[in-house]
């Protein structure tokens, strides 16, 4: 894929928030199956499976400690789930069958995956030695082998697109909170990823800065990305996701369309945390 | 194994040295953590007959190589008519070296306390020396013993300058069998591990001990 | 004391030549050693834990020795400058591998799951992300450790070196005046390690200008 182009997307143009879902289509782009992640022997996510499909947005959301981040990050292996598959595009990823055992697949084929999937961080985990230009090239350069050109122009244009142009000669630190999420999401778009995920991107951000970067992740599920939302902004998993899945001690307690897991959720667990959450 | 037998030959030669090395370790150590301790409040002092020749005594030892502090010692004090056995010398050296270095270590315990604590004893109508002796310095040494150690392994290592001046330490020993034999890899390597031992052994010591304080 | 400071700079020279070689040899020598210490594998981290701790527990002129005298007797002849350079760069090595260790240990985790997420191969993540970030840290405990090395130099002059401390103790043997020869030769070493010192901070700037700006 040369630069500056969008990958082609599987479905979802002009699809409204908050309407219905996309089309099921036979292949999820990813496939969670049976996902169980430990810290030192103990279980924090408990064979956890989820499909989410192209152009699909996926809110996730639940109470801290719930498992969330440990799953969203196990999806482009930051974390190597104990049990369970991961697929894209129902290719099986991160592990290879070895003598009827699953061994942890080697840097080169984790690499690969991880190209395919971006992800956002909770503190944007952004270069600092580097400026926004020369934060979204670097991997363009070093990863993709993207010729420096090519990946300037395309960082350029990326940065452009989540509207900071004129701050790409400017240091992380000399930027806002906001201003730095959105060079973020702008660094991994860069990749031409066809997954992004977003580990809760606004909460180190005051509500006014965190608006900005909504707007731009709102934008970027119009424009038909498949997403996974870790989030605590209830009005934009309303609004903006697709579906909400609600997990809880490291289980999906309930899921189904954004809408009506908000309005009538099914589950005791979920109403009393969408009423600690939500002023309704 | 050669040199297994080589070691085996020299390490009764060595002891009288290592204990050499040892009492100079500490007389250095006894002598000079209270010129610390000394050195620390009089940087400090108000009085500049006091507070000048106290730093110029910390730079110069903690900015001159401890070697030269030697040298100065050993054949610098006979230029005023004072000429120093070497066992003296050496730990009269290695003394100052420590006063420099751990009057640093002093300071900074003293800044650890916090000046509520002081505060709070002059409220309570402590004069000035009580204050110090009874608030200050008790809470100021649980800061300054771990750096104190670690010092203390340092100068261990130290004391081989004194083979420098001749001193019958264990470096002396090591080099004098190695001369007389030939044999200086085995000799010397052998004084190196006794070097090596000791300093584990107290660093292992010192890392059980703050574990075992950790506990509540 | 003009006198004196004449005969003590023909050592200047060789002083600060063992001191910038053994720093340029630990500098190089520590580097593998700090990445080795950090390894994931045992087989790597144990030895390289090893070879720090040993160096570091054995006097720097015991070293010297071993390598002037040990080495260089029995396997291959060592000019004073050469088995002095070796002795203090090896001891360089173990203390600036634990100084890098520290500066890579202290940039952010977050830095390296960046770098993962992005794919970026192992290299482009030390040479590009980390070890910029990683310079600001190490900067000031290398400066320091290079100032105590110019002092350690010093004992170079044992196996006779012809640094300032050598050129010293042969003017005190010729004349009876070692405290003003020895004060002098302190002062000099201090007067040396004052541009170490600016060089240090100076850079310590710069980078962390480029750091953060
Ligand atoms: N690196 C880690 N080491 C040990 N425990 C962890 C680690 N990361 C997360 N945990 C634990 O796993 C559980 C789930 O954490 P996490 O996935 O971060 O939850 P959430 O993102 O929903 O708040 C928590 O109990 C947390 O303490
Ligand atoms: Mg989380």
């Amino acid at each position: 894929m040369t630069a500056g182009e969008r990958p082609a997307d599987a479905s979802g143009t002009g699809r409204r928030a908050g309407e219905a879902g996309p089309d099921r289509s036979p292949v999820p782009l990813l496939r969670l199956e049976n996902i169980s992640i430990s810290y030192r022997g103990h279980e924090v996510v408990h064979e956890v499976s989820l499909d989410v499909s192209p152009g699909e947005v996926v809110a996730l959301i639940g109470p801290s400690g719930a498992g969330k981040s440990s799953l969203l990050r196990c999806v482009n292996f930051l974390e190597v789930p104990a049990a369970g598959t991961v697929y894209l595009e129902g290719r099986p990823v991160g592990f290879v069958q070895r003598r009827g055992r699953s061994v942890p697949a080697n840097a080169t084929a984790l690499a690969e995956h991880r190209r395919e999937v971006g992800m956002v961080f909770q503190n944007f985990n952004l270069f600092p030695h580097l400026t926004a230009v020369e934060n979204v090239m670097l991997a363009q350069i070093h990863s993709l082998g993207r010729s420096k050109a090519d990946a300037r122009e395309r960082a350029l244009k990326e940065l452009a697109h989540v509207g900071l142009a004129s701050h790409a000669d400017a240091k992380p630190a000399k930027c806002s909170g906001g201003q730095q999420q959105r060079i973020a999401i702008a660094r991994a778009l860069a990749m031409d990823p066809k997954l992004m995920l977003f580990d809760e991107p606004t909460s180190a951000l005051d509500p006014e800065l965190g608006i900005e970067v909504l707007t731009t992740m709102r934008r970027l599920a119009d424009e038909g990305m498949t997403m996974i939302v870790v989030t605590h902004e209830m009005h934009f998993a309303e609004e903006v996701a697709d579906r909400i899945v609600f997990m809880a001690d490291g289980r999906i307690v309930e899921q189904g369309p954004a809408r009506q897991v908000m309005r009538e959720p099914v589950h005791e667990r979920t109403k009393r945390f969408l009423a600690a959450v939500t002023d309704r | 194994m050669d040199f297994l037998r080589q070691w085996q030959q020299f390490f009764p030669q060595f002891l009288p040295g290592l204990w050499v090395t040892l009492k100079l370790t500490v007389a250095s150590l006894v002598l000079g953590f209270p010129l610390g301790a000394a050195l620390a409040v009089a940087v400090s002092s108000t009085r500049r007959v006091i507070r000048w020749p106290s730093i110029v005594l910390v730079e110069l030892g903690r900015g001159a190589p401890g070697l030269i502090v030697l040298y100065l010692v050993y054949y610098g004090l006979p230029q005023v008519g004072l000429t120093l056995p070497n066992f003296l010398a050496a730990t009269v050296a290695l003394a100052i070296t420590t006063g420099a270095y751990s009057s640093e270590i002093f300071r900074a315990g003293l800044l650890a306390v916090p000046v509520g604590q002081r505060e709070a004893s002059r409220a309570l109508g402590l004069k000035p020396f009580k204050e110090f002796r009874l608030v200050v310095l008790p809470q100021a040494l649980k800061f300054v013993i771990p750096p104190l150690i670690g010092f203390a392994i340092i100068l261990y290592q130290g004391t081989s300058l004194a083979f420098a001046i001749s001193t019958p330490e264990l470096l002396s020993r090591a080099y004098n069998a190695a001369s007389i034999t030939f044999q200086f890899t085995a000799a010397l390597t052998l004084a190196g591990a006794m070097y090596a031992v000791i300093s584990l052994l107290a660093i292992a010591l010192v890392r059980t001990g703050s574990r075992r304080d950790e506990r509540p | 004391m003009a006198r004196i400071l004449s005969i003590l700079a023909a050592g200047i020279g060789q002083t600060v030549a063992i001191t910038a070689a053994a720093f340029v040899l630990g500098a190089v020598a520590g580097f593998p050693l700090a990445l080795m210490r950090r390894s994931p594998y045992r087989v790597l981290r144990m030895p390289a834990a090893a070879v720090i701790e040993i160096l570091r527990s054995i006097p720097p002129i015991v070293w010297l020795f071993i390598v002037y005298y040990g080495i260089g007797s029995d396997v291959v002849k060592l000019s004073t400058f050469q088995g002095a350079v070796i002795g203090l760069g090896l001891i360089a090595a173990a203390y600036l591998a634990e100084i890098y260790r520290a500066g890579i240990d202290a940039v952010a985790r977050g830095q390296w799951e960046a770098a993962k997420a992005l794919a970026l191969p192992r290299r482009a993540t030390y040479q590009r992300v980390i070890l910029p970030q990683a310079l600001t840290v190490v900067t000031p405990p290398a400066a320091t450790y290079a100032i105590g090395l110019l002092k350690d130099s010093a004992i170079a002059s044992v196996i006779g070196a012809t640094d300032i401390t050598f050129r010293a103790v042969q003017e005190t043997q010729a004349n009876l005046h070692g405290l003003s020869v020895f004060a002098v030769a302190g002062l000099l070493y201090i007067a040396l390690s004052v541009p170490i010192a600016a060089v240090a901070r100076y850079t310590d700037r710069i980078l962390a200008q480029k750091v953060a700006k």
